[in-house]
């Protein structure tokens, strides 16, 4: 277990440096890329679209985006690399032999310590606009929880992938339309009450729901949030171990 | 500690053959097969003690890559079980694991980790690596800095710091440059005097009698034979030979090479008479060797052999002691009894083990005239009783 856990410092360290090996602006890509995003989302669809993120209050559209995006991101990030993860290490896997799980493991968290630094940013914004309160440290056991989630999926992806590699082909299409379908961009209540169902069948809407509710309501989630939660994170992590395990024998005759 | 540190039962490989990735999604939704099967190993049942060396042998695509491959625990078999106990390391793939963009302490530390070794156990190995490896300070700088060279010895050296309880090794016993390879082939004899257990597949069958203890003779993927290292290499020799009789193309036996300009070096071979020897002559063999370093001990292999590459016999200064330096060495076969066919002497230069080969060169073939009617190429002493 020891071992996993270096290999596992090793392999989000060499994820990390390798990022910026080489690259001019090196740590500030963090920053710019998630912020040209969110410039386009703002414009869009608060200036365009003119979506309000709550009808009764005067929270600014911006800080409803910049809540949840980076969350979004770490787990977008974490599926969709998840899926490479192991083709794009195929030598690795072939020729040396070390727990294989580390490595979407490792790929996942690192995409999660690289959106920290976004997730400090909004926060520090919050503060400086006198939105943050102390009921925000309840974010932490929801983003544990959709730690758990992101590394289940993963997972299955990496196991799955490298047998049916026309999955990574549609998985940009199907994190587009679960982005999309989730209140990252506008509030649930936009959503017409027939429709919002459909929402509720994208697992990410309970996390997302969640910190929305504490950053801004400063109220727990609701009970069928946090059960939820619970069950989702759950059932991805067994879901996502099994099926790795079960796969991962024959990756090296496939890779 | 158990007594066989790898047991293998009853292991089988079999590969799955898609013409079309496509195939491999159909066989999962319809559940037909859409694959043919290509078995690589079938009924492999082996156990190797403590401190053995087990030598594989067996014609291209027999199996043995695939077998060392699980032993070193890269694939996983089809069928059957394979236990091992302790740690393994392979010289298979040399380097593979290591990052370019790290430093060589970097890419150490995650090589250890990759297989099993804590960073702090790393830490004690540091400076055995670097010194072993011999890279100096280049090993604050990433690898993509480094010539192959460089990169192989650190790799190698990594490989061996692991202290393997298993080591497999795949035909190359010594890497590097001229002079790294005598130290890597050193390094995996002290492993083998020190009591650990290796499995090496080798296609020169020098090397395989020279350092096994047990060999495997593959074929197809079975196991063909099993037993001593004479029994074994012979048989398969001889299967060999009536193979490239029968006219199929056998496959031609791999000889270790050293490349570039050796540290010790044949200059000439003269052999008298030349180019015709009779039998009964005395045939001898004057070979002037060059040293460039005089501090390394070497001694000197001769094989006879006829010109289709079938060896007579050998002799070495065994008897002797290492030589050191320019010499010349003269070995003479008084009446020397070839009855007819073109012959020529391939030297060695070795260590003093007869291990690492530091040059070899052929003679110039010389003729032995038909000038009886018996057939065969050898006059032995006989004698008839009747």
């Amino acid at each position: 277990m020891e071992n996993k856990l270096s290999l596992l410092k090793y392999f989000m360290v060499r994820d990390i440096k390798v990022k910026y090996a080489g690259s001019a602006l090196g740590i500030l890509w963090t920053f710019l890329m998630p912020a040209l995003q969110i410039l386009i989302y703002w414009f869009v669809f608060s200036t365009v679209m003119r979506v309000r993120p709550y009808s009764n209050s005067q929270i600014p559209y911006v800080y409803y985006l910049l809540s949840t995006f980076f969350f979004w991101l770490a787990v977008s990030e974490g599926i969709s690399r998840s899926g490479a993860i192991l083709i794009e290490n195929a030598e690795l896997v072939k020729k040396v032999s070390f727990p294989n799980i580390v490595l979407p493991v490792a790929i996942t968290l690192s995409g999660y310590l690289h959106h920290f630094a976004g997730v400090v940013l909004a926060f520090i914004i919050f503060t400086f606009s006198g939105l943050s309160h102390i009921h925000m440290f309840f974010i932490i056991p929801v983003l544990i929880l959709q730690i758990f989630f992101s590394i289940g999926i993963g997972l299955i992806m990496a196991a799955i992938v490298p047998y049916i590699r026309d999955i990574q082909q549609i998985t940009g299409y199907v994190l587009q339309g679960m982005f999309f379908l989730s209140p990252v961009i506008y509030p649930l209540d936009a959503i017409p009450e027939r429709f919002r169902l459909f929402v509720f069948l994208n697992p990410i809407t309970v996390y997302i729901e969640s910190y929305h509710s504490i950053i801004f309501k400063k109220q727990f989630p609701e009970t069928s949030y946090i059960f939820g939660m619970i069950f989702i994170s759950c059932l991805s992590l067994f879901i996502g171990i099994k099926v790795f395990n079960k796969l991962s024998k024959g990756l090296a005759d496939i890779l | 500690m158990k007594d066989f540190p790898v047991s293998i039962n009853g292991l089988g490989k079999v590969y799955k053959l898609y013409d079309r990735p496509a195939d491999r999604l159909k066989e999962l939704v319809f559940r037909k097969k859409y694959h043919h099967e290509f078995v690589a190993l079938a009924g492999i049942t082996l156990n190797l003690r403590r401190g053995e060396t087990l030598g594989i042998i067996g014609e291209n695509g027999a199996g043995k890559s695939t077998l060392l491959k699980i032993i070193a625990k890269t694939l996983t078999p089809t069928e059957g079980e394979i236990n091992i106990d302790g740690r393994v390391s392979s010289l298979l793939e040399l380097g593979s694991g290591f990052h370019p963009e790290f430093t060589g302490i970097d890419n150490i530390y995650f090589y250890g980790s990759l297989i099993g070794i804590t960073p702090s156990e790393m830490k004690d190995r540091m400076e055995e690596i670097i010194s072993f490896a011999e890279i100096g300070d280049y090993i604050h700088y990433p690898l993509k800095t480094y010539s192959s060279g460089m990169y192989v010895r650190l790799a190698f050296s990594v490989a061996m710091a692991v202290k393997p309880d298993i080591l497999v090794v795949d035909e190359a016993l010594s890497v590097g440059d001229l002079y790294f390879q005598k130290k890597s082939t050193d390094k995996i004899l002290s492993i083998k005097e020190s009591g650990k257990t290796i499995v090496f597949c080798s296609h020169s069958m020098y090397y395989i009698t020279r350092l096994c203890d047990r060999v495997v003779w593959l074929k197809n993927g079975r196991i063909a034979m099993e037993g001593s290292a004479h029994e074994v290499t012979q048989a398969y020799e001889t299967y060999q030979l009536k193979k490239e009789a029968a006219g199929q193309s056998g496959e031609t036996v791999e000889k270790p090479a050293t490349k570039g300009t050796s540290l010790i070096l044949i200059k000439h071979i003269i052999i008298t008479p030349f180019p015709v020897v009779r039998s009964g002559d005395d045939l001898n063999i004057e070979i002037e060797i060059e040293a460039s370093d005089n501090a390394i001990p070497y001694r000197v292999a001769s094989v006879l052999k006829r010109i289709d590459e079938i060896n007579i016999t050998s002799v070495g200064t065994k008897d002797h002691g290492a030589l050191k330096g320019n010499r010349k060495v003269n070995l003479c076969f008084p009446s020397i009894q070839l009855k007819q066919g073109t012959f020529f002497f391939k030297i060695h230069i070795m260590d003093e083990n007869f291990i690492h080969i530091y040059d070899s060169k052929a003679s110039s073939p010389f003729n032995v005239p038909k000038e009886t009617m018996e057939t065969g190429f050898l006059e032995l002493p006989y004698k008839w009783t009747i």
